[in-house]
């Protein structure tokens, strides 16, 4: 089953993901806790990650935890929290050389698997069953620079603004990282509180990319989980709104270049039909060297260096943004929406629209060659419930027609409009 | 016609790769590799941001170029009479870009479908420039805004404030893509003039790594490129001092906590020697403060460097140099502390167990990039200008010892010759 993605039960919602490939020559292990992201538990959750990184029982000193990675032919620990349409998770991944390249013909696979088991399961409580001070304070004190480190990125920051106009009280809406006033709230009690309920409540998930033995690290992992107390929440059904009043605001800032972002309402899309033609039609419009945006906003009037789209397929909404002259906001804006007309017109070639499935197909083809996008394709599949592989999705792309990507861009609707402008910081 | 095709192999990965020396001039490095379904095509030339001062005939005079013009002539050379050579990607699906470093320009595009079709317009656009005066001028307002999205960058202007601060001469501290006045003064001619003195098929090469038929490739070097001439090419070099310019330089911009790179300058030496060089470097700098030393954790314990910190060589064809980076609200203590660590390992030397890690870690490094088709395209780029063979690289991480690499970085830094950088709020 080389290539193929097998999925096993390995414990009371905790499940076994693997890829087996010959051609790398390292391998990757990620254990994911999904969890519904609420407001409430969003920044304690996201601490939990930080400090499970610092170390275990089996190894509670950091730094001696950091040499034995660097012995495994310089592993990669990484440990962060991610947002997946209404999921928050958390996820502990380790990747390291292959058995094949260890000089010493250790057993690799079996090392990080249970570093990682005992890094996300058997934390380096204290007498009182709390992570470490010192970690408490230090990760939280990074947590709220990274909540903080959005602005570091005036692209990213315009973004997460324009974002917040358009979601206020949906999942979608709760920031990756929490906010800092909750961080600050953070208490040993409730860190520890935070990390059994993730450990006893969430799916887990285990995926394993590699030319190495999944089997190996399965079992370190199925017995693990099986000592668990384990209480997984069933999944709620959450609903896309389909439209939403419209919003626009402003902030001005110290910088040169101003960043405007405008996000869409899609209409709800639902089937996977839909789904499908509003990636078609994001790429058309500004997915691409060749697209709508890019072919005007650009190349012919000049006004930017990037004017992209992208569609979220969690939360169902197109979002596009350029960098701009301050004083030519109107004018961007203008040729924004009027490329969008445009598109639900018909007005694009039968050749344009091969070419956009085109590049969309060409994209896919190239999922299986890193471990890390084999991960990410199936992960974001298996967060969704919803797994496909890149062939079948490439057959879906392939069946789009031009009559639904019409359609599709007919059904946008301007939902927020976000400018950072120059000036005094606000 | 049959070409002479040299195989070189690793032993250690089981991996090979093949050159060519194509009679047009050009240097066709190729890695097929087994199971992978996308392939990544590198065609450039060994002209950068650097280039700003040349003679071109061995009795010529020295001429100076305006800043940002290897970056401009990258934009432009997608243009032909007809249409963009981003159009005629689309035709293939091949995902297309290019960019422009301080002494190389690349263009590339990967591709899991249409090989052929791709290569032959990669080859074709890159040696078939057209410029007129209205094309020049329209892409001033595209670069315009790339150089002042790159103005609001912090990551960026931190890291140019500190080569300013490192260099007084040497035009690695000259902005990638110029200014907004110098590249007004750029003009088709001048486009045309720096293409055909850097452009030539003997100062470029081609990389091809993962899923694609050799022969395709160099069908496609037969049909497209014609023989260049001869070649002089002469850059000017500059009398870069081993001081620095000053020790400390700040900005303020918007940012949330105050952003730093430390640069410690290193002595230049050949491009090759720069290049093998910076592997020992990286081992040096692990030892000095990755995440598994004792002045790493002390800095973290104290809260003066968070997981941002992390460190890289500044390696190229007339510079070296060691950069640390991260975020601090007191910068000045981390460079204070690792300046004294630096020296400390210089004279005590590295402990056995702190260089297991750090060796462990570079050979993990370069054996994980053999592993991407990316990775594999970039690496045989990068060694082909200095002259170094890829596998070379994995050889020197393997066979280095603590007193190689003390040697080494004894012979070209000095601790004293650095200087810190920060952006603050």
């Amino acid at each position: 089953m080389q290539g193929k993605l097998i999925r096993k039960k390995i414990g009371n919602g905790a499940f076994m993901n693997s890829v087996t490939e010959p051609k790398f020559k390292s391998d990757r292990i990620s254990l994911c806790l999904v969890t519904p992201i609420k407001k409430e538990t969003a920044t304690v959750n996201a601490l939990v990650p930080f400090v499970l990184r610092k170390g275990c029982r089996s190894c509670p000193d950091f730094t001696k935890l950091n040499q034995k990675l660097a012995e495994m032919y310089g592993a990669i620990l990484d440990a962060d929290v991610a947002k997946h349409s209404d999921k928050q998770i958390i996820e502990v991944s380790i990747q390291f050389t292959d058995d094949r390249f260890a000089i010493g013909g250790e057993n690799m696979t079996e090392t990080a698997a249970k570093l990682l088991s005992d890094l996300v399961f058997e934390p380096n409580f204290d007498e009182n069953g709390h992570f470490p001070e010192i970690d408490l304070e230090l990760e939280r004190e990074f947590l709220i620079d990274t909540i903080e480190s959005d602005l570091n990125d005036k692209r990213v920051y315009a973004i997460g603004k324009a974002l917040g106009l358009v979601f206020e009280n949906e999942p979608f809406g709760v920031k990756r990282y929490g906010y800092v006033e909750d961080a600050k709230a953070i208490t040993a009690d409730s860190l520890a509180e935070a990390w059994k309920n993730l450990v006893k409540t969430s799916r887990i998930e285990v995926f394993f990319a590699g030319p190495g033995c999944p089997e190996v690290a399965e079992k370190v992992f199925e017995e693990r989980i099986s000592a668990l107390e384990r209480e997984p929440l069933s999944s709620e059904p959450f609903e896309i709104i389909d439209y939403s009043p419209f919003k626009e605001a402003e902030e001005s800032m110290d910088i040169v270049q101003g960043k405007l972002v405008m996000v869409f309402r899609m209409g709800a899309p639902k089937t996977e039909k839909e789904k499908n033609a509003a990636r078609v039609l994001s790429a058309l419009y500004g997915g691409t060297a060749f697209s709508k945006l890019f072919m005007n906003v650009r190349e012919k009037m000049s006004l930017c260096y990037y004017a992209d789209s992208h569609f979220e397929r969690g939360s169902g909404i197109m979002i596009v943004d350029c960098g701009i002259e301050f004083e030519n906001r109107e004018k961007a804006q203008k040729e924004i929406i009027n490329q969008l007309e445009l598109v639900a017109k018909g007005e694009f070639t039968d050749e344009e629209f091969a070419d956009t499935k085109g590049a969309i197909l060409n994209s896919l083809g190239s999922v299986g060659d890193t471990l890390y996008s084999v991960e990410g394709w199936y992960m974001s599949g298996i967060v969704e419930e919803n797994i496909v592989t890149p062939e079948e999705d490439k057959k879906a792309i392939e069946a789009v027609t031009k009559e639904e990507v019409m359609k599709a861009a007919e059904k946008a609707k301007l939902a927020a409009v976000f400018f950072l402008k120059g000036g005094e910081n606000e | 016609m049959s070409l002479e095709m040299k195989k070189i192999e690793s032993k250690r990965l089981g991996d090979c790769y093949y050159k060519v020396e194509h009679p047009s001039g050009l240097t066709i490095l190729m890695a097929p590799m087994k199971g992978f379904s996308t392939a990544y095509a590198m065609f450039g030339t060994a002209y950068g941001s650097i280039d700003t001062c040349i003679k071109t005939a061995e009795n010529g005079e020295f001429r100076k170029l305006p800043e940002g013009i290897a970056h401009y002539l990258e934009h432009k050379l997608f243009e032909s009479e007809e249409c963009s050579a981003f159009e005629r990607y689309a035709k293939t699906g091949a995902n297309a870009n290019a960019f422009t470093a301080f002494d190389r320009t690349a263009y590339l595009f990967a591709c899991s479908d249409n090989f052929d079709e791709s290569i032959e317009i990669l080859l074709d656009f890159v040696t078939h420039p057209y410029f007129t005066p209205e094309t020049v001028a329209k892409e001033q307002g595209i670069i315009g805004q790339e150089i002042r999205m790159y103005d609001d960058s912090a990551d960026w202007r931190v890291l140019f404030n500190l080569l300013g601060a490192l260099y007084h001469k040497n035009p690695v501290k000259i902005d990638i893509a110029g200014t907004v006045e110098s590249i007004a003064e750029i003009t088709s001619d001048l486009l045309y003039d720096c293409y055909n003195t850097f452009y030539n098929l003997h100062n470029m090469v081609l990389t091809v790594a993962g899923n694609f038929d050799m022969d395709s490739v160099l069908k496609a070097a037969d049909k497209v490129l014609k023989p260049a001439d001869d070649f002089y090419l002469e850059r000017a070099v500059c009398d870069e001092p081993d001081e620095v310019v000053q020790n400390y330089v700040e900005q303020h911009l918007p940012v949330s906590v105050p952003m730093f790179n430390i640069g410690f300058k290193g002595k230049t030496g050949t491009e090759a020697d720069n290049f093998r060089g910076s592997i020992l470097d990286e081992i040096f700098v692990g030892a000095l403060c990755d995440d598994y030393t004792k002045v790493y954790r002390e800095l973290y314990d104290e809260g003066t460097i968070n997981a941002t910190f992390g460190s890289e060589v500044f390696c190229g064809r007339d510079h070296i140099s060691i950069f640390l980076s991260g975020e601090s609200r007191e910068p000045e203590k981390v460079y204070d502390r690792l300046k004294k660590e630096f020296e400390h390992l210089i004279e005590h030397g590295i402990p056995e167990d702190v260089f297991a890690c750090a060796q462990r870690s570079v050979y993990g490094h370069y054996l994980r990039s053999s592993e991407r088709v990316t990775g594999v395209a970039t690496t045989l780029f990068n060694c082909h200008f200095p002259g170094v063979d890829m596998y070379e690289l994995l050889e020197i991480a393997a066979n280095a010892t603590p007193e190689s690499v003390i040697e080494r970085v004894k012979s070209t830094y000095c601790a004293e010759n650095s200087a810190l950088s920060v952006v603050k709020p």
